[in-house]
């Protein structure tokens, strides 16, 4: 039986944590979804999960969600072994995951509805969250139309609804904007963050949209190949790759070929897409430094450049070695 | 605060059928846009059946079994095919995932998508009574105690399908083991055709089929005549739903991996 009344201690405490798939032989020679991943996430701290696809994030939240059994290793939360009490995530984690695919012939308002009543709403009260949630979340005009009928960005608008109903006080959303315009990102956010103070809830975010995310993520774990090569306060993990300054360039097409060759030989230099380049630059002496790249360049090749301090997105590249747009191509490649 | 799961509230007669409710009426949802179409399936195949078995001639002094025969082919092909479609697409695409995360025990989900299923198939039951008792020629007041066997020959076979569904690896395979068992059901045993007129393995698979007791116990019940065969098919039938239903529930695992 799970005590509610008395939630103390880490939300989540992961220990050791790896999943290999597939049996036997094949699960030996494969590299590991996840591989002896360890860590804590607090009550109320808006935590995030950053990598590239199939770095192995989506697999540890499954995993922490309880979808996906680990090979070994053990997740807690609340204390409570999940294995052992998979009713704990039933009764205190809100999941949407990156492809809501349930309820899609129940109108919007009914997704919402039935999902609060489940979760133990009484119907008065489930019907009620559910108009809300679906006016807050501008949905009013296509509330008798099924899921399946919406938009991509209206789907992902109604699993987010699905999962805020009912007011767990865990939410797990994995790439919660994707599919969304800029104005409906920006709300997504905003509302995070009011759910986050007001109602302390520990939010856990999936997500590859670094440069947004990085405004709410008060924590962060940086995952590589089903590791996690980084943990910490954003504040923390930036001063850890120094304090230096990042010239973003981007390439005019007739130029790429010469440009590249010259950029690739620059030590701290990484393309993030077709065109698109990055250059780390230590803070003392920057403006040599910069004045020095943009001449061997030669502004005439770029189509724009620009100048900024350090990122989560720079974090990342310190920390992996490759920029997330980059190794998203490079999967997709394979 | 942290709403308590509607089963571990105190009334524990009345929470489970809450839930059950909720998973009822999102089956039923699902079906509100398509009802039509899988109707239509439901009809097509034993009003063909019935046409050719009785242009034929096939069982013409019978023709209570080829009545009750069609009615088992009706419920074969919407609720088998369609609850084996239902999980296995559940579980291919990541919808189980969503119910995995809640507090709704499996056997909740299985017996409501179970139920969804029967309401779809009971008007297209009803209708190859109708139409088929008009096309033989017959005169049969239904007793209520078909209401009670079309749900028990229902679950029989949609536990069947269920357990295909969440058995079989994927979307693909569970429909060519649900097109493979939807003949082996009607031809073995006499479902269709007479027991004088199948092979001996035939008849001696049939035992094993829940199809064959369905449709016998159908044909005491448009005859009217409750014999003592014909509660060993009702026991058959009710001992067979509730152990496929706790098993298919066993069977369906929410983690993966």
């Amino acid at each position: 039986m799970l005590n509610e009344e008395n939630l103390t201690g880490p939300v989540y405490q992961i220990e050791n944590l790896t999943k290999r798939y597939g049996k036997g032989r094949e699960a030996q020679q494969e590299r590991p979804a996840n591989d002896a991943i360890s860590l804590q996430i607090e009550p109320g701290e808006v935590f995030g999960l950053l990598g590239s696809n199939g770095a192995g994030k989506s697999t540890l939240i499954r995993q922490m969600v309880n979808l996906v059994a680990p090979t070994s290793g053990q997740v807690r939360l609340f204390g409570y072994d999940i294995a052992r009490h998979p009713e704990a995530v039933a009764r205190f984690v809100a999941y949407m995951p990156q492809k809501p695919q349930a309820l899609l012939d129940l109108t919007a308002e009914e997704a919402i509805y039935f999902t609060g009543h489940l979760r133990g709403m009484s119907r008065v009260d489930a019907k009620r969250e559910a108009a809300q949630l679906v006016e807050e979340w501008g949905l009013g005009e296509v509330r008798k139309k099924a899921v399946r009928h919406l938009s991509g960005g209206q789907h992902r608008l109604v699993g987010l609804a699905i999962t805020l109903v009912a007011n767990r006080p865990v939410l797990i959303l994995d790439e919660p904007t994707n599919e969304l315009d800029p104005a409906y990102r920006k709300q997504v956010w905003e509302r995070l963050v009011s759910f986050n103070q007001i109602r302390k809830t520990t939010i856990i975010l999936v997500t590859h949209n670094v440069q947004e995310a990085e405004r709410v993520i008060g924590r962060v774990a940086i995952m590589s190949r089903g590791r996690v090569v980084g943990l910490g306060r954003v504040g923390e993990l930036k001063e850890q790759i120094d304090r230096s300054v990042r010239l973003e360039l981007f390439l005019k097409p007739e130029s790429l070929t010469e440009v590249e060759l010259f950029l690739a030989r620059l030590e701290r230099a990484v393309p993030i897409s077709q065109g698109h380049w990055s250059v780390l630059v230590p803070r003392q002496g920057a403006e040599e430094a910069i004045h020095a790249i943009l001449s061997g360049v030669q502004l005439e090749r770029l189509e724009d450049f620009r100048v900024h301090t350090v990122t989560l997105e720079d974090v990342y590249m310190a920390l992996t070695g490759q920029a997330i747009a980059s190794e998203e191509t490079a999967k997709t490649a394979i | 605060m942290i709403y308590q799961p509607v089963l571990a509230r105190k009334k524990v007669f009345v929470q489970p059928f809450l839930v059950f409710w909720d998973l009822f009426l999102i089956q039923l949802a699902n079906w509100r846009w398509s009802w039509q179409a899988m109707a239509i399936n439901g009809l097509i195949v034993p009003m063909t059946t019935l046409y050719f078995l009785k242009t034929m001639g096939t069982a013409a002094d019978q023709p209570e079994l080829i009545l009750s025969g069609n009615i088992i082919v009706s419920l074969i092909f919407t609720t088998m095919y369609g609850t084996s479609a239902r999980f296995s697409f559940m579980r291919t695409f990541g919808v189980l995932d969503y119910y995995a995360t809640l507090p709704v025990p499996k056997a909740l989900l299985v017996l409501a998508v179970n139920a969804g299923f029967l309401v779809l198939s009971l008007p297209t039951a009803l209708l190859t009574v109708l139409i088929g008792q008009w096309f033989l020629g017959l005169n049969l007041s239904l007793s209520p105690m078909f209401l009670v066997l079309v749900p028990l020959a229902s679950f029989s076979l949609s536990a069947v399908g269920a357990f295909v569904g969440v058995a079989a690896p994927n979307f693909d395979a569970a429909n060519t083991v649900t097109a493979i068992l939807q003949f082996i059901f009607m031809g073995l045993g006499p479902v269709l055709l007479p027991e004088e007129r199948l092979p001996a393995f035939a008849i001696f698979l049939g035992h094993f089929l829940p199809s064959t007791y369905a449709a016998d116990a159908l044909r005491h019940t448009l005859n009217s005549t409750y014999d003592g065969r014909f509660f060993l098919d009702l026991a058959f039938l009710i001992i067979f739903d509730l152990l496929a239903m706790v098993f298919v529930g066993y069977k369906m695992e929410w983690r993966r991996g």
